[in-house]
């Protein structure tokens, strides 16, 4: 038959968080010491904090045999030939984001990294391309040359490349596009802040 | 600014009650609409969104049915709005363009909501989130929330006394705020010069457009809906003339036909125009921020562009469904 703990898991949880007041505090944690199951518990609970807060922060054991065993292969490999970096590509440097070290994130960045060497690449080759400019990820069915209406515009979100056509098209809509019990004022008041830049 | 101290005062009071579809969303949905035709304010209103901040100066007065409003813009191009009732014109100072047109969708309402043919109920649930302090008012928060995945939430805050919104946040389907438009800086029962206001409304020294929009309808233009959006019901079919290229724009060589659906809330255009191999290079969405959405698809030799402050699938809906008649 399982062994019971012989400290309660709730106990533990609040030691955890740091509800216990001092005496109760200082009898959990005598407790806890002298219980093993109750100290694996307590190691479980800070992991589940640790990889709510960041899954960074949580490497096992076996993880980090891996990362030696990679970095040895990695050491191993021959020498790599040298991209030279073409002038043409504008670099983009700053502060590591704070998901850096994420390594899904950086295979994101890679695949973007790879788009956007297409799309330049397709544009140079392109005589119809707008050279010089920057792309964006449109959700488009169809991959093209980008035509002359699409221009550069720096938002929030990023360089954002616009076409005019949809700008007056979005601007048609917002001007009869009205019929909102919330309009007045505030649908009102956003189209007319927003529509005139697009006229 | 231009403003000069004279008496104008809400009159709200004095207006009477009017018959109400009585479902608490229709009466909340009327209570803010009707403070925001009786409430004398000036205020600064701000719309932000990943697609970046647009901000602008208000001023608005009612005097019994009449509704006058000035919107100056203070980012982007310079410009004003002034609006008389349904009458809206665009100011463009800088090259003395005033631009005349008619909104009558403004007129719509309280009407749709005062009649059974309001559905609204039908699509979102109205719940109290309790109260806050916003701009300096004490205000009501609630959240509209839509009943299925075809369309966007609300969190509205709503001024106590008057009910009048002070801020609007569009919610997508998971909750996250889309877009915002909210009064950063709000005077209520704010005292302003009308007869100074209506004369900002003059087009002396500007060249007036008036856009050349004629009223149709789809099946005249010969388009239906295959199947009906849920909630959306059709609320004017325009017929634009072919827009000549200007200010670096690309123009249309044709027609374009413009549909307008709405549940009421939420608003979708469908745009009708003639394929153009030269132009229309780009099928599906294109993410420009904030609450509007767009979608493109070609149709035979047509091509449709669904615009719309709605989730990408209803959209996609509209642009399925509709078809050439036959």
């Amino acid at each position: 038959m399982e062994q019971m703990n012989l400290v309660p898991n709730e106990c533990i949880c609040d030691l955890v968080d740091g509800q216990l007041i001092s005496a109760d505090c200082a009898q959990a944690f005598d407790a806890l010491l002298s219980d093993r199951r109750a100290m694996q518990t307590w190691h479980a609970y800070h992991v589940v904090g640790d990889v709510l807060r960041s899954s960074e922060l949580a490497p096992s054991g076996s993880d980090l045999a891996f990362l030696e065993r990679l970095e040895r292969r990695l050491a191993d490999e021959p020498v790599r030939p040298v991209v030279i970096q073409d002038n043409r590509v504008p670099v983009i440097t700053g502060l590591a984001s704070a998901n850096a070290s994420v390594f899904r994130w950086k295979m994101l960045a890679g695949l973007a990294g790879f788009a956007l060497v297409g799309a330049v690449g397709l544009n140079l080759w392109t005589p119809t391309g707008l050279q010089g400019d920057a792309q964006i990820a449109v959700q488009g069915t169809v991959v093209a040359p980008a035509p002359k209406s699409l221009v550069a515009a720096e938002t929030a979100a990023g360089t954002m490349l616009r076409d005019e056509r949809l700008d007056e098209l979005m601007a048609a809509h917002r001007q009869l596009g009205g019929h909102s019990a919330l309009q007045v004022p505030a649908g009102f008041l956003r189209n007319a802040t927003y529509e005139g830049a697009a006229r | 600014m231009l403003l000069v101290v004279c008496g104008v005062t809400a009159q709200g009071s004095a207006m009477a009650q009017p018959v109400v579809n009585e479902t608490p969303l229709n009466a909340w949905l009327l209570r803010v609409h009707q403070a925001a035709r009786q409430s004398v304010y000036t205020g600064t209103f701000v719309v932000s969104s990943s697609a970046g901040m647009a901000s602008a100066r208000i001023w608005h007065v009612c005097d019994g049915a009449q509704q006058i409003e000035r919107v100056e813009s203070l980012s982007g191009i310079p410009r004003a709005i002034f609006r008389h009732n349904d009458q809206v014109v665009t100011f463009f100072p800088q090259s003395k363009i005033a631009v005349a047109e008619v909104r009558e969708s403004l007129g719509l309402f309280p009407d749709l909501l005062k009649s059974s043919d309001s559905s609204i109920g039908d699509f979102y649930q109205l719940k109290a989130l309790g109260n806050e302090r916003i701009a300096g008012f004490e205000s009501e928060v609630f959240w509209l929330q839509p009943k299925d995945m075809m369309r966007f939430g609300y969190r509205v805050w709503s001024e106590k006394k008057t009910g009048l919104i002070i801020q609007l946040q569009t919610l997508d389907l998971k909750g996250k705020v889309l877009e915002q438009s909210a009064f950063s800086e709000l005077q209520l029962g704010a005292v302003v010069n009308v007869a100074k206001l209506t004369r900002s409304g003059n087009t002396d020294g500007y060249r007036v457009v008036r856009p050349d929009l004629q009223k149709t309808t789809a099946d005249a233009q010969g388009w239906t809906l295959q199947k009906p959006v849920d909630g959306f019901k059709p609320m004017g079919c325009y017929q634009r003339p072919p827009i000549a290229p200007q200010q670096g724009g690309q123009g249309s060589a044709q027609n374009t036909m413009q549909w307008v659906f709405s549940d009421g809330v939420a608003t979708v255009s469908l745009f009708v125009e003639a394929f153009d191999g030269r132009r229309h290079t780009r099928e599906g969405s294109a993410d420009m921020g904030g609450a509007t959405h767009t979608l493109m698809r070609r149709l035979d030799n047509w091509w449709v562009t669904a615009v719309g402050e709605v989730p990408l699938a209803t959209l996609s809906a509209f642009a399925l469904a509709l078809e050439r008649k036959k």
